[in-house]
């Protein structure tokens, strides 16, 4: 849940049955996803990526997922504006634009 | 020290493929692995003649020792479990560039067994805005298709097709996968909205010179349903799924098939409609059902123009203008609707997001009655019975949450089975309380939250039906994002107060 929302960015808040706690700050209103990595049949890992600490212009930040099972973070890249994750099929990864800097373009990362 | 193991490749085949060796080193190991090494060949060489299979011998220099071995293992996997961030070593690795240009990512769609990416860039203020196709597997190359501000994949048996929407020259026009243009291409268009009927999708347009259009990009037609439609709205036209479709033209009210075929006669001094989608009782079959309100009374018909219910005329009138005293009937028209309006259709838009699960800001998909999905609950908001929010499961569990509710989103399932939905009670929304119900209990959500900034995405409960789900729509219906079916709701709550 994205909330304090100042127009811009927000904050993002996992919300479970026990209550939410804070994941980050800075987040654009599109800028996460909650999804599910499916590993194999009846086998997911429920997952959270998000922007964070995004340039409220810009609207762009460092690319983050959280795997919802340990806790871990991670990066994906940065300076990132939209992403989408990907689990259709062999197509597993996230699909994300950086909009400026060394790595501008569309990327794919395969999971 | 080094061993040699042995695989066995196939010529002609890739690299990464040719890397992957089930290894029986003399060591004693078995299993799989992927190995990146230069190898050393014997015999014939593995590339160049098809289907040739070729032992390929290596040095792997892995593990000195088969117990050293064990124990190199054990440490990494328990270095790897110690600092939590296994995970971070094992995804999203080895990134790909898919375009130099910083596309906006709007949807993934998975036609034709090959997902693809659709994003759109603008280059600079002057430059209209394009679409861009970019397989992920490579086996096809990337195009673009436009000018758009809208657009929508939408697939179904025939195949795929893309619609793509350009509201200042009031274009519609159709591509293929390819994004090359194919008919029809429909020029004056007010407005739209998706249609499906047995499984096949139809656009439906209405023009600025007043016709209403069936659009099939699968059959390359168009076919003029009515004229003198009257604009009743704006934005995208509100259209359950069903063989027929109430129109309101200059001569009046009518149902009309997707042919054009007028199955009824027209209804005068209508002042306005709002279309339902209903459920024989006894048969199950769906129904196009109206409610139409003319010289102050309401009146709900099928698609033959009879009243639906025998009494509804006086209960409907009653009902309808006391907001406190809804009908189990009525409850049941809007909870058929609820599910209906899921089949109705808004484009994509640039400044939006993503459709393709029907994603949304604030607007997650919610799903449909009669879905054949185990566990799905359907949202019934009944504005006729104190602002109600009732759930009910395909097992016929009702579960009511709240009355007074002036928002709510339905997200999905949980892995208990039961329904996650998020709500707000009472018409302020600075002061109303927000509340998520997750299992059985109701939990106020402790922080300062204003509708309007709360922003929830599908499969936040975590469960891989609500991503079953999101695929199985994709494949079937379209990549479209859900009509605004709180704003029907609320239409119909204004009319039950006139």
């Amino acid at each position: 849940m994205l909330h304090e929302f100042d127009g811009d960015v927000g904050t993002l808040s996992l919300c479970i049955a026990r209550g939410c706690r804070r994941v980050a700050t800075g987040v654009p209103s599109d800028g996460f996803h909650s999804y599910e990595t499916i590993e194999r049949v009846n086998a997911s890992h429920p997952m959270l990526a998000f922007i964070d600490s995004a340039d409220p212009e810009r609207r762009a930040g460092q690319l983050r997922v959280l795997d919802r099972v340990t806790g871990s973070t991670f990066d994906i890249d940065e300076r990132v504006q939209t992403f989408l994750p990907v689990e259709l099929g062999s197509a597993r990864g996230m699909v994300y634009s950086v909009p400026d800097g060394p790595r501008r373009g569309l990327w794919y990362a395969p999971r | 020290m080094c061993y040699t193991f042995q695989g066995v490749g196939r010529s002609g085949a890739s690299s990464s493929v040719l890397e992957r060796f089930r290894l029986r080193a003399s060591l004693g190991m078995r299993g799989t692995g992927i190995l990146r090494m230069r190898r050393a060949y014997q015999g014939d060489p593995p590339f160049g003649r098809k289907s040739r299979r070729h032992v390929v011998v290596g040095r792997a220099g892995l593990f000195p020792r088969p117990s050293l071995a064990l124990w190199l293992a054990l440490s990494l996997a328990l270095a790897l479990a110690a600092c939590g961030d296994f995970e971070a070593q094992y995804h999203y690795l080895g990134q790909r560039k898919l375009s130099e240009d910083p596309m906006a990512v709007k949807t993934v769609f998975w036609p034709d067994d090959e997902p693809v990416v659709f994003a759109t860039y603008r280059r600079s203020r002057d430059e209209r805005v394009k679409m861009y196709i970019h397989p992920l597997s490579g086996s096809r190359p990337s195009c673009e298709a436009g000018p758009v501000t809208r657009f929508a994949a939408v697939a179904d048996r025939r195949g795929f097709r893309l619609a793509l929407f350009h509201e200042d020259e009031q274009r519609l026009g159709f591509y293929d996968s390819r994004c090359g243009s194919i008919e029809p291409t429909l020029e004056g268009v007010r407005r739209m909205g998706l249609r499906t009927s047995g499984g096949v999708h139809r656009f439906i347009v209405e023009s600025l010179d007043g016709q209403l259009i069936s659009a099939d990009p699968f059959a390359h037609e168009a076919v003029v349903l009515a004229e003198g439609v009257r604009r009743t709205g704006s934005g995208v036209l509100p259209l359950p799924d069903g063989d027929a479709l109430w129109i309101l033209t200059d001569r009046g009210l009518a149902p009309v098939d997707l042919t054009g075929k007028r199955l009824a006669a027209y209804i005068s001094d209508v002042d306005r409609f709002a279309h339902f989608l209903g459920r024989d009782p006894e048969s199950g079959r769906r129904r196009a059902l109206v409610a139409v309100e003319r010289r102050g009374r309401v009146e709900l018909l099928d698609e033959t123009s009879v009243l639906f219910d025998g009494e509804a005329r006086t209960k409907d009138e009653r009902l309808w203008s006391q907001a406190s005293a809804c009908s189990p009937r009525i409850e049941e028209v809007i909870e058929h609707d609820l599910g209906g309006l899921d089949g109705s259709a808004d484009l994509d838009s640039i400044g939006g997001l993503g459709g393709l699960a029907g994603l949304s800001q604030g607007d997650a998909p919610k799903p449909r009655s009669g879905s054949s999905t185990v566990g799905t609950w359907v949202a019934m908001f009944s504005p006729c019975a104190d602002r109600r929010l009732l759930l009910r499961s395909e097992q016929g569990e009702r579960l009511i949450v709240a009355e007074g509710v002036s928002e709510y989103q339905l997200l999905g399932v949980g892995r208990d089975g039961r329904p996650l939905v998020v709500f707000q009670v009472g018409e302020d929304e600075q002061q109303g309380s927000f509340v998520t119900l997750a299992g059985e209990d109701p939990i106020p959500i402790d922080v300062p939250v204003h509708l309007s900034t709360v922003g929830l995405r599908g499969g936040l409960s975590g469960e891989a039906d609500a991503l079953v789900l999101r695929f199985i729509r994709a494949m079937l219906r379209a990549a479209w994002v859900p009509g605004p079916r709180l704003k029907a709701l609320r239409s119909c709550s204004s009319a039950s107060t006139r």
